[in-house]
């Protein structure tokens, strides 16, 4: 059992550390580098390849989080507060990211400040859900 | 609580580490910005239109309840 908790210990560290970085990145403190395209490549703007990569990656993020939840809902149950948040999940990530997409279609389509504004604000409520998720994942609801 | 179901609890919170760990990689390249290649361009395109073409949401992990 003490090697199976330091193990534990070990693994809890570490992730904490990407969630850290998650939150980093979701709240917007300015990047390192700025990202730039590869000539050659799918995309020729740099903007439409950072949202569809946030859509993606939230989406894998969240649909990790609802079968992870659903799979050890018995063991979790003492902690009602995780499938309260993964229920809230259920209900609202797919309209969160149907929302971005439509939203990111738009800006391709006509890239209005109206239309910057709209995905902004449709990316920022997908990455809260992806960040409320990531810390339910690792206890810290 | 019995060992078995601390094992148990241990498990399922080690998979969750297993779960973020591995988006690490996705989290640190958007943060630390760069050069997105070609591979990484192509693979972000075909994530997107899996999830567009994919009932997503269908599957039973996405019941509330």
């Amino acid at each position: 059992m003490r090697n199976l908790v330091q193990t534990f210990t070990h693994r809890w560290v570490h992730p904490w550390a990407a969630v850290a970085c998650l939150a980093l990145v979701l709240f917007g403190l300015p990047a390192c580098k700025k990202t730039t395209l590869a000539p050659g490549g799918a995309y020729t703007d740099v903007t439409l390849y950072q949202t569809d990569k946030t859509i993606t990656s939230s989406e894998a993020l969240l649909h990790s989080f609802v079968s992870w939840e659903l799979q050890n809902r018995t063991l979790l149950a003492q902690w009602p507060e995780i499938k309260k948040v993964a229920d809230a999940v259920r209900g609202q990530a797919p309209g969160a990211i149907k929302a971005a997409i439509a939203a990111r279609d738009a800006y391709a389509n006509a890239k209005t400040a109206e239309n910057a504004n709209t995905l902004s604000i449709t990316l920022t409520t997908l990455k809260a859900l992806a960040l409320q998720a990531s810390v339910s994942m690792l206890g810290g609801t | 609580m019995s060992e078995e179901q601390i094992k148990q609890l241990l498990t399922a919170f080690t998979a969750a580490a297993d779960l973020v760990e591995k988006l690490a990689p996705t989290i640190k390249e958007l943060f630390e910005g760069g050069e997105a290649t070609v591979a990484d361009q192509k693979n972000v395109k075909d994530a997107m239109d899996r999830l567009r073409s994919s009932d997503a949401f269908s599957g039973p992990e996405w019941k509330v309840g």
